[in-house]
């Protein structure tokens, strides 16, 4: 028996067509909103004459050329059947300089509002309080707050006046006034940013990039210098407090080869969007909750002697160590991609505080002691695949029978980074020979690294070790 | 009407809208992923200086395509080679940002679509199009000479910028009509609707002395893959001195571009042997030349019987 208020669904077809239905219905009518509005309207006013509604969460601002606004409403309770005049102030509001981490200047306010709204007075500024006050009597007045900084942060409050009495119109949240943009921890990040992130109950200023791995987390951006952003390549975007991120100016324009395998966010920069190819500072806008200063990698083009391809200056340390990553472009022209690519690698990895596996020492035994010689621990040990090992010893050096070999001519580029110290390939693997005769295992284990655990980029870390 | 009618009903709007639904989620997806953003000259230079089409837009700076150039300055007596490279790193962003959602499973909102960016422009408007101009002529966009002759091609009338695409030009500038030495050197690549600055480099000071013109001139013959002329200029340099790694690496070359591969790998070998000693760990050793012995070592295997 059915009784009032229930509904008997014996066929399942009945059921499936009215589930989607409704999914069809909430997805083609979605529930009526009003930006700026976070709770619905039944029950929000919670017994008070007034109130000013908090902001959508999902509203940060934005600067620059893609500057956006937030509508901001406050009301009367409807059941009153009052109305009143409004006015809005808005004050603590910061004055980050320029409009994102590496573009724009000047220290104006970073929030205001938009001008000639209708039915309000002309904006006052009094003190650095931006004040907007209604002319007619209404029940409900909206505002428009617009942003110029993506790192904006506010506070708004409302006053009503009903009957000739000013009085304070109060938060959904019971609070005098709302921030811009919804912020409960008051850290001035956006709460649905920190959320989204996984970085909510962090301090702004805290810096833990933990992915990838390396020597230490963080990447010298603060958290909320990842909030606020970047400008990249004429495109601003804000950046992972997660994922340590790497900014490049390539003045060479072959691109990063295989560096991406270390899983670093690698972003590009144009020659202004640092403080100067000299400085290279990215977040040169800093102020509020800063780590410092980071430095991007600058890619340069160079005459250099004919035995170097490449090199960095002056020595192997974090991007704020390492002044110019030199790249003899004339080289460039007539290499193959994959030699490219691992050049292009090592020396990066070189300019995140990776070193060789092992130095160059001279070996005497060896007729061609150039200090390139292949020998166990050194430059040409280790994992075969990392773009740090060196490549194409010539010749190698056993010196279990002190004697010196051409090296194996089955030898490729390395195309990633090791995790490992131990010998791989030509350096790994049981005793035995190649087709020619020659021992191998050739150079096993490194002797520096792994790679991975020497990764660092920020701070003062040099030549793969601990900060200077 | 009875339960199984309003079953029906309902079932049949519930279908009729997860097909829709499909759809328009179908079109959101072609939004996003977009087609190619070309670039194309839009009027021609003389109908420009002629200001036939007035409407036409100003050119204005484009960061969409990157032009980077690189100066070889070349012996007292070669010609200066300048070489010109264009790629898009605003699309390499994208690129690499794809990589890392593909990587890091929590990245996936930070996706965003790649908009190849293609530039249009027949052959033999390259050479029209690219102005150089030193530090102070840069307003007037005065062409440094106008003798130099592009040497290399982009090899296709359209180029598209993909995240890992680029394309080179070789300029090549008779000794007569070289920039000065400390001269601020940039290109300016008019494409009617955008103007592509390059970077600013200073012309290197002269050589200084009889070694290292040869290594210049050296430097621009290898790259024009002018086998005698580099030849030529590396025996000149062992001639000043039989020691010089320059000097075996350069012949080295020449040899190989001309086909006497047991001559170039011996030419190679004697380089390696007078390369400098490495002293500290972020020294670079001689990949490149390792890498050539290798390379002719396999090759001359191979040619064995």
């Amino acid at each position: 028996m059915i009784e009032r208020g229930q509904v008997n669904i014996k066929n399942p077809a009945v059921g499936v067509g009215l589930g989607a239905f409704f999914y069809l219905a909430l997805a083609v009518f979605p529930r009526q909103s009003v930006q700026g509005w976070s709770e619905p309207q039944f029950g929000f006013l919670k017994g008070r004459p007034a109130t000013l509604h908090k902001i959508e969460k999902s509203w940060r601002p934005i600067g620059g050329p893609e500057a956006n606004s937030i509508t901001i409403t406050a009301e009367i309770d409807p059941l009153t059947k009052l109305q009143g005049l409004f006015r809005f102030t808005l004050y603590d509001v910061s004055r980050g300089r320029g409009w994102c981490m590496n573009s724009g200047f000047g220290e104006d306010p970073d929030f205001r509002f938009v001008g000639n709204q209708p039915d309000f007075l002309p904006l006052r500024n009094e003190d650095g309080r931006f004040v907007l006050e209604g002319t007619k009597q209404v029940r409900l007045a909206s505002i428009v707050v617009q942003a110029f900084d993506s790192g904006a942060f506010g506070r708004l409050k409302a006053e009503v006046n009903i009957d000739g009495i000013w009085s304070e119109v109060p938060a959904d949240d019971g609070k005098s006034y709302i921030t811009l943009p919804l912020d409960e921890n008051e850290n001035h990040i956006a709460d649905f940013w920190e959320e989204r992130w996984g970085v909510l109950g962090q301090k702004a200023v805290d810096d833990r990039d933990p992915e990838p791995g390396g020597l230490e987390d963080g990447d010298g951006f603060s958290n909320f210098e990842e909030y606020r952003g970047f400008v990249m390549k004429g495109r601003w975007s804000d950046t992972w407090p997660g994922l340590k991120d790497v900014f490049v100016v390539d003045d060479v324009g072959r691109g990063v080869g295989h560096f991406t395998k270390l899983g670093v966010a690698v972003h590009f920069l144009d020659r202004t969007e640092v403080s100067s190819l000299a400085d290279r500072v990215v977040n040169f806008n800093g102020g509020n909750a800063s780590a410092g200063i980071q430095k991007a990698i600058y890619i340069c083009p160079a005459h250099l002697p004919e035995t170097v391809f490449g090199k960095v200056e002056p020595g192997i340390g974090t991007p704020n160590v390492v002044e110019r990553v030199l790249i003899d472009a004339g080289k460039l022209q007539r290499s193959s991609p994959d030699k490219v690519a691992w050049a292009l690698a090592h020396l990066l990895g070189h300019a995140v505080n990776i070193t060789h596996h092992g130095d160059f020492p001279g070996v005497s035994e060896c007729d061609k002691d150039i200090g390139a010689v292949g020998q166990p621990g050194q430059a040409h040990a280790g994992e075969a695949n990392c773009v740090m090992r060196y490549v194409f010893a010539f010749p190698y050096y056993d010196p279990g029978d002190g004697t010196c070999y051409p090296y194996p001519i089955e030898d490729t580029f390395g195309t990633d980074y090791c995790s490992s110290r131990a010998g791989t390939g030509l350096n790994g693997g049981p005793s035995r020979a190649d087709g020619a005769g020659n021992p191998l295992p050739m150079a096993g284990a490194g002797s520096r690294g792994p790679c991975r655990s020497s990764l660092a980029v920020k701070g003062s870390h040099a030549n793969g070790g601990s900060n200077k | 009407m009875n339960k199984e009618k309003i079953g029906r009903w309902a079932l049949g709007i519930g279908l009729t809208g997860l097909v829709l639904l499909f759809l328009l989620g179908r079109l959101g997806v072609q939004k996003e992923t977009g087609t190619s953003e070309v670039i194309q000259p839009v009027e021609s230079l003389a109908a420009k200086a002629s200001g036939a089409d007035r409407s036409s837009p100003r050119p204005r700076p484009s960061p969409q395509i990157d032009m980077l150039i690189y100066y070889e300055p070349g012996g007292t007596e070669t010609s200066g080679l300048v070489v010109v490279s264009f790629s898009c790193q605003r699309v390499r962003n994208a690129a690499l940002e794809r990589e890392l959602s593909n990587r890091y499973a929590f990245y996936k909102t930070k996706s965003s679509p790649i908009e190849p960016v293609e530039l249009q422009m027949p052959r033999e408007e390259w050479l029209k199009r690219i102005l150089f101009s030193v530090e102070g002529d840069a307003a007037a966009g005065r062409r440094i000479n106008v003798s130099y002759a592009i040497r290399k091609w982009p090899g296709k009338e359209s180029v598209k910028f993909t995240a890992f695409e680029e394309c080179d030009l070789m300029i090549e500038i008779p000794s007569a009509a070289k920039p000065p030495a400390g001269a601020k050197l940039s290109a300016n690549l008019d494409v009617g609707v955008a103007s592509i600055v390059s970077n600013t480099i200073t012309v290197p000071s002269p050589a200084a002395g009889p070694r290292a013109d040869a290594v210049l001139a050296c430097r621009v013959h290898q790259l024009l893959e002018a086998a005698g002329p580099l030849q030529d200029a590396a025996e000149k340099l062992l001639a000043t001195d039989p020691a010089d790694f320059d000097g075996y690496w350069f012949l080295g070359q020449a040899l190989e571009m001309r086909g006497k591969l047991d001559a170039a790998l011996a030419a190679y070998e004697d380089a390696l042997k007078r390369s400098p000693r490495l002293v500290k760990n972020d020294d670079e050793a001689p990949f490149h030349v390792m890498f050539r012995l290798q390379e002719l070592s396999r090759t001359l295997a191979e040619k064995k019987p």
